[in-house]
């Protein structure tokens, strides 16, 4: 118990590491790299998002092909596949940019679903009215189906934001000194003090997404339950077709009943 | 719909060949008029590069590196690397020099170059609980960690097998500090690893731990990496790293590390030397 | 014309080459036992606290909500280490040696902490699809004389389960490509097994191309053969989110 409180006394170095000084690390790093990484996932999100919805097929098609595949790969090789193959390609990108990269993608592709759900939950008459009003479909998606479409996606937002912050913690296996990686080298550099540097980690990540659970909490109350993680992966047809899948198969698995 | 589509294509060629990569110059020429050195360092590697108390960046090749950039007049810029980058990144030159206690090897020299002379000796070492096992020969069957990343994990069965015929369990871990932990816990029997990091990571725990059979195994020839084909930029860089030697603001280096009231005191000269029952205690360096 | 200047030769013979061929392998195979096994243990246990959390009785319900409280504000890798580092010391003292010495335990601390995380998920899951079971059956149920064990096992639980199986399916899909976290407790699954490849030849690129492709085949196979299992079961995802709101 006192190594507990010893090392709560400690606080700054797990919230900020060093930072006036030195590299900022600990708890803010997983903050700065999750609100970065899902401002930016949000731009290329819309745009995803209202491309997998567009009528016209060449914007529909990379787009639900962009989403899908990144849906399908674990964010950690995400992440090596930035760490890595972008050197290869030439682009010298410093640790912590690769990771928002790999991040913002990984948030982009799962905020297109959210978009597109709330794009596909305001009503179709809606844009038909816009039309018929005299809007180009410019004005009329931006004045009147986005919108609607963000109230109705602002709860999914909260959520997978919070899962999101809890996602930056795999920053960990590359080597970017976060909130886990500052409580093993706690726990490595004085190993009878184990427990209390786990705890603190614990102590500090349930803190702060508690506390983002529950303004997600009020925030589904007020506006009504959209959570992302209830919607299937949505495959398209379409999709599927593009894939390089035998034909049989293909043929089996895209037959409506 | 054609022409947009092949708006799109264009514009990604050339997005693509924006960052297409211009070969050719050497390194020294970009080095100088960019005014910076990316020096590509660990941070899980006590004594050689880690992330101390206070949350800052030190170690034997920290310190170096900075001292590398003065000589070469500019400015440092410290790239976070690992065991696994820190050979990549050279090679797609993402970094100039990597100082990340990378040992000496061949299949490693194939990736990258090395600067002359290497500068620290030490060698990997078995290490475990004190008087568990008398000689290599008893580590057969036995679980052995050792760092993702590390020459180790091929070179510790090839030498075990020498001794006996029964295969170890290979186990590999992120760092060295995670290996150790699992040493502690008893996860493995044994951890291989360089002899000055195992004695950091144990710290005061050293005491109950030993070299398993009282010896290095294989040779850890520290070099200085830089990328491959620049012969001009690895002379720079190895004339630097000698006149650093010649200077004695190694010696200052060394002593605040590894010296008799260093940070990490150590036993064993690991100085680059030359043979010693010929030269004595000369150092490594090239004449004029 | 040359676009892009890749600064790396692709070698294909890597990934067939011994012993790179047989850390693959059983990389696969690694990567395909936590993911079943954590999906089962995950499944039963998140059924069980969902039953806990829709029960009446505050004893039950309050230690489930507990749970899943903490769990789902805490990282998903943090359990993996936590098992992995500290939960072995935490037991009385035959265990923690034990344990220490199995030489697969990171494989079991994987399973265990992606069981603790992936199971509030999926009781937040199932307990949504408890809570739509319509009162109406229940009091039937009830009429027709089944006791309160027969009642979810005959007639709340299938129910529920048919409703949520969408959302079942994507969690799944979610803690499959979760195993991957386990690489950082040494557990030699799939990417581990590119990332050993990758530092003991320097060219990772091609495995982890092949781990990469595996992962999205896998994950989009589970994800149409979970859509036919819904038209099958002849679900309506819509009806279900308006259920919901």
């Amino acid at each position: 118990m006192e190594f507990l409180i010893e090392q709560l006394g400690n606080w700054r170095y797990y919230l900020i590491g060093a930072y006036p000084n030195g590299p900022l690390t600990g708890l803010s790093m997983n903050i700065i790299l999750a609100v970065l990484s899902i401002v930016i996932g949000l731009f290329f999100g819309i745009l995803f998002g209202l491309g997998r919805t567009s009528c016209r097929r060449y914007l529909r098609y990379p787009c639900g092909l962009y989403v899908d595949v990144i849906r399908s790969t674990p964010l950690l090789l995400l992440l090596f596949w930035f760490y890595f193959f972008l050197p290869v390609v030439g682009a010298r990108i410093p640790l912590f940019w690769c990771a928002i990269i790999s991040l913002s993608v990984y948030a982009s592709a799962y905020q297109a679903e959210i978009v597109r759900a709330g794009i596909l939950a305001v009503p179709f008459g809606q844009m038909e009215a816009a039309l018929s009003t005299g809007m180009t479909r410019y004005q009329a998606v931006k004045l009147v189906i986005l919108p609607q479409a963000f109230k109705k996606m602002l709860p999914s937002f909260v959520s997978f934001f919070n899962s999101l912050y809890k996602s930056t913690s795999i920053v960990y296996i590359v080597g970017i000194v976060d909130m886990t990686r500052t409580g093993v080298i706690i726990s490595q550099r004085q190993p009878n003090r184990i427990y209390a540097a786990y705890i603190c980690m614990a102590i500090g990540f349930w803190i702060s997404c508690y506390l983002l659970s529950i303004a997600s909490q009020m925030l589904e109350k007020k506006l009504g339950i959209l959570d992302y993680e209830s919607y299937k992966p949505e495959i398209c047809r379409q999709d599927l077709v593009l894939l390089p899948i035998p034909k049989p198969i293909k043929r089996l698995l895209i037959t409506q009943k | 719909m054609k022409k947009s589509c092949l708006v799109a294509l264009l514009s990604v060629l050339f997005l693509m060949s924006l960052i297409s990569y211009a070969a050719g110059e050497s390194l020294l020429n970009e080095v100088t008029k960019r005014g910076t050195v990316r020096i590509g360092h660990g941070n899980a590697t006590p004594p050689m590069n880690y992330i101390d108390d206070k949350g800052e960046w030190v170690g034997f090749d920290v310190d170096l590196g900075t001292v590398i950039a003065e000589k070469l007049g500019v400015k440092v810029e410290r790239v976070l690397v690992d065991n696994k980058t820190r050979i990549a990144f050279l090679a797609n030159r993402s970094i100039d020099i990597s100082l990340a206690n990378i040992s000496h090897t061949r299949s490693r020299d194939e990736q990258m170059d090395y600067a002359e002379p290497p500068y620290f000796w030490t060698g990997k070492i078995f290490y475990s609980k004190k008087g568990k096992f008398k000689s290599i020969k008893d580590l057969g069957g036995k679980k052995i960690g050792v760092d993702q990343g590390s020459n180790a994990f091929i070179a510790a069965p090839q030498e075990i097998a020498k001794y006996t015929d029964k295969k170890p369990e290979m186990l590999s871990f992120q760092n060295s500090a995670e290996g150790f932990l699992a040493l502690k816990q008893g996860k493995i029997d044994s951890y291989s690893q360089d002899a000055q990091i195992l004695a950091a990571v144990a710290g005061s725990l050293g005491e109950e731990y030993e070299a398993v059979g009282g010896a290095i195994w294989s040779p850890g020839l520290y070099g200085i990496g830089v990328p491959p084909d620049d012969s001009k930029w690895r002379d720079k860089v190895s004339f630097v790293l000698q006149d650093i030697l010649k200077d004695g603001s190694y010696e200052k280096i060394y002593q605040k590390w590894f010296g008799p009231k260093g940070i990490s005191p150590l036993p064993i000269n690991a100085r680059p030397r030359l043979p010693k029952d010929t030269f004595g205690d000369m150092l490594y360096i090239w004449p004029d | 014309m040359k676009i892009l200047n890749l600064r790396y030769d692709f070698d294909w013979s890597i990934p067939f080459r011994e012993p790179f061929a047989g850390w693959l392998i059983t990389g696969v195979k690694l990567t395909f036992l936590i993911a079943i096994v954590t999906t089962a243990l995950s499944l039963i246990a998140g059924t069980i606290l969902a039953i806990m959390r829709t029960s009446r009785f505050k004893f039950l319900n309050l230690p489930a909500r507990m749970y899943v409280e903490t769990v789902r504000n805490i990282p998903g890798l943090f359990w993996l280490l936590f098992f992995y580092f500290v939960f072995p010391q935490m037991l009385p003292f035959g265990l923690t040696e034990t344990l220490n010495q199995y030489t697969y335990y990171s494989v079991v601390a994987g399973i265990l902490g992606l069981t603790i995380d992936n199971s509030a998920y999926v009781s937040d899951i199932v307990r949504t699809g408890i809570l739509s079971v319509p009162r109406g059956h229940i009091e039937a149920a009830v009429s027709t004389g089944l006791n309160r064990f027969q009642q979810i096992r005959y007639i709340i639980l299938p129910m529920a389960f048919r409703t949520v199986l969408p959302p079942l399916g994507t969690r799944m899909i979610h803690n499959f490509k979760n195993s991957s976290l386990c690489m950082a407790i040494a557990a030699p699954e799939l990417t581990w097994a590119t990332q050993q490849v990758e530092s003991i030849t320097f060219r990772g690129l091609e495995v982890t191309l092949l781990a990469t492709g595996f992962y999205i085949g896998l994950s989009l196979t589970l994800a149409v053969l979970m859509i036919r299992l819904e038209r099958w079961l002849n679900i309506d995802v819509t009806s279900i989110t308006q259920m919901r709101t």
